[in-house]
């Protein structure tokens, strides 16, 4: 029963489209909650997924009626969606059920504004930013891989945006959330199916007011497959809230607790895509991200790097014990359980090399698109070289290569680094990396939906 | 020793029809004397003849070709985008009048190409050669032209939308995308096709490097 209300459901926005694209992942819920990248115009009943799947709470089926309209040039959305999760066999409890109530307003196609009011009660991923949604719930789903830690977010917002361009929007939110940690629970996976999950790590639960400031800028030619163009993504968060559970943390990860926190966080995700020839492109990235002032950030906004979304060479939350961990920052001690991510700030840098192989090479499979049980798509080969380097760091009195003072940068002779090589078949893409910085680290091999961003 | 360490995959049935119609996409360039004169044009060939999009067709869900031309030129380090130019192809099967009706639109004009009796005859004016009106090269400026192509079917919800392009009501709101509640039902399969991105097919073409 479990698995065939699973399939069913999954079937659902199939986790792709209905809410958005993955190219760029905000590290807010901001879009996550968004209705705008419905395509469908129509009101009515809807039955959708939340385009995830993980161990907290398997696949979240919306259910809830959806309205569209539009007057004059204003377009409207609203809905009322029910969710259900399909963890422990859609065990009818408080952590199974959530809502999500949304009601939006734009004004303008490219040029305008929006604004919007919501009440939810959804789980979210602590680092967004890492891993697009496919490739977290594809990992989920088939191989008993979650590669994110999940939260509770319980509360209301308010959104402004003001579209300045189709390729530039700046957006303010305010939210008032309560914030509280979710276990790991009996969730299926076609392999690996009744293994234990990692430990969802605990997190601070308590009462947050969060004011966010956003800046998007996008003149990619193409949305999924760019040549050339800016994606930047620039955030601000100021939050203020009162804990009342705190989570556990490494002991150099958080000195003391107080109750009262007020905090300062700040992420911006830059990609630069180049051509240089008709067949050969350069592509990079940096993330840039962490405290900014207050206290010290709740352990739902800190930060990592290590795995497949950011140096795929080293392992995802691999502890070494003895070792000063500069990928979640836990001083070499046993790290808390499902080794959380602690750091207060982060750098990361990924550069790709794509040339695209001759298409005689694959003519045989492209004689018609390929057929994948039924659907097709088009090989697209192209050979990818990349090299990414990261690293996470604590904000306080400087100590040995962990803490560092809130002025300074760590030097790049500390970061974890890799290189790899892959063969992206414009759909699915397949890679092997290598740790540098680490050189008894064996290489990996991993897939990835699409590009690696 | 390597490590597995899959993010995603799935277990894929991959299997390619024998004696299957081989798709063409050609970007042509104009006699060299007029590179600089005239726009390139663009043909292609079986893009719609497989069995699966047929009985899509003939079933009432539209094909979507949206098809994106640029002109790039060749820098000394980088390559840029000096234009684009994108329109779409529809075609639908009138159930009821069998018959295959094609529309064209260009900045959100909608054209008729025509209405065939027959599959082949309506892909044929699909693929017709068209001359697309992208801003030309200077005379001495390096660079080529780059076609991208997607085709799609388009979903229930989207038909609404063909319905009004081809009552004359220009809306451009045809996305190709899915309405995520016509969904449900279709199992793992779709599932994994959708978060692939599979059901739409991507092509690309390009010209040569030519300096007008």
């Amino acid at each position: 029963m479990r698995a065939v209300c699973v399939l069913l459901a999954c079937a659902a926005p199939a986790l792709s489209r209905a809410q958005g694209v993955d190219t760029v992942q905000t590290d807010t819920a901001a879009e996550r909650l968004g209705l705008w990248a419905r395509t469908s115009r129509a009101s009515g009943l809807v039955l959708t997924s939340g385009k995830t799947y993980n161990r907290v709470e398997g696949l979240p089926i919306y259910i809830g009626p959806v309205f569209h309209d539009s007057a004059g040039a204003a377009d409207l959305n609203a809905s009322v969606m029910g969710i259900i999760r399909s963890a422990d066999t859609f065990h009818w409890d408080s952590q199974n059920l959530g809502h999500r109530i949304a009601a939006e307003m734009r004004v303008g196609h490219g040029r305008g504004y929006g604004l919007g009011v919501s009440s939810y009660d959804v789980m979210t991923p602590v680092e967004p930013w890492q891993l697009p949604d496919p490739d977290a719930a594809l990992a989920a789903f088939f191989w008993h891989r979650d590669f994110r830690d999940h939260f509770n977010r319980h509360g209301a917002k308010a959104t402004a945006t003001f579209n300045m361009s189709a390729h530039s929007s700046f957006s303010a939110d305010w939210s008032d959330e309560r914030w509280s940690s979710a276990r790991a629970r009996s969730v299926f996976s076609i392999f690996g199916n009744g293994k234990t999950w990692r430990a969802n790590p605990l997190v601070d639960a308590g009462r947050f007011h969060l004011g966010v400031l956003r800046a998007n800028i996008d003149t990619r030619n193409d949305e999924y497959n760019p040549s050339t163009g800016w994606l930047i993504l620039a955030e601000y968060e100021r939050g203020t809230g009162r804990l009342v559970d705190v989570g556990p943390t490494s002991p150099l990860a958080r000195p003391t607790v107080s109750p009262q926190v007020t905090y300062g966080r700040v992420l911006v995700d830059l990609r630069r895509y180049n051509r240089l020839s008709p067949t050969t492109w350069v592509n990079a990235r940096f993330v840039l991200g962490g405290w900014l002032n207050g206290d010290d950030l709740p352990l739902e906004r800190r930060f990592s790097v290590g795995g497949v979304g950011t140096v795929p060479g080293l392992d995802f939350r691999k502890y070494e014990p003895g070792t000063v961990d500069v990928s979640q920052c836990s001083n070499g001690g046993a790290p808390p359980p499902g080794n959380p991510a602690q750091c207060e700030r982060v750098a990361l840098a990924q550069l790709e090399y794509r040339n695209e192989l001759h298409s005689s090479l694959f003519d045989f499979l492209n004689a018609r698109p390929i057929r994948l049980r039924g659907i097709g798509f088009t090989v697209q080969p192209t050979v990818v070289a990349f090299v990414d380097a990261g690293r996470g760091w604590l904000v306080g009195q400087p100590s040995g290569t962990l803490v560092y003072s809130s002025n300074s940068f760590p030097r790049f002779g500390t970061f974890r680094t890799d290189v790899g090589l892959g063969l992206d078949l414009g759909i699915i893409g397949v890679y092997v990396a290598k740790a540098v910085s680490s050189s008894k680290e064996p290489a990996n091999v991993f897939l990835r939906v699409h590009r690696r961003f | 020793m390597l490590k597995l360490s899959l993010v995603a995959a799935g277990v894929f049935a991959i299997a390619v029809p024998l004696g299957a119609q081989k798709v063409r996409l050609d970007v042509v360039l104009p006699p060299q004397p007029a590179w600089a004169d005239e726009p390139p044009t663009v043909s292609s060939a079986g893009l719609l003849s497989d069995a699966s999009m047929r009985d899509l067709l003939s079933n009432g869900f539209p094909a979507r070709l949206h098809y994106r031309l640029e002109r790039w030129a060749s820098g000394r380090w980088f390559n840029d985008l000096k234009a684009a130019f994108e329109w779409d192809v529809i075609l639908k099967y009138d159930v009821l009048g069998k018959k295959y009706q094609v529309v064209r639109v260009v900045n959100k004009k909608a054209e008729s190409l025509g209405e065939y009796p027959g599959a082949a005859d309506a892909e044929n004016a699909v693929e017709s050669p068209y001359k697309v009106a992208i801003s030309l090269p200077k005379k001495g400026e390096r660079g080529y032209y780059n076609l991208l192509l997607d085709v799609e079917t388009l979903s229930l919800s989207d038909l609404d939308e063909v319905q009004r392009w081809l009552r004359g009501e220009l809306k451009p709101a045809v996305s190709g995308k899915k309405n995520p509640g016509t969904a449900l039902g279709r199992g793992v399969r779709t599932l994994v096709v959708r978060l692939l991105g599979g059901e739409k097919r991507h092509y690309e073409a390009r010209t040569g490097t030519f300096r007008p």
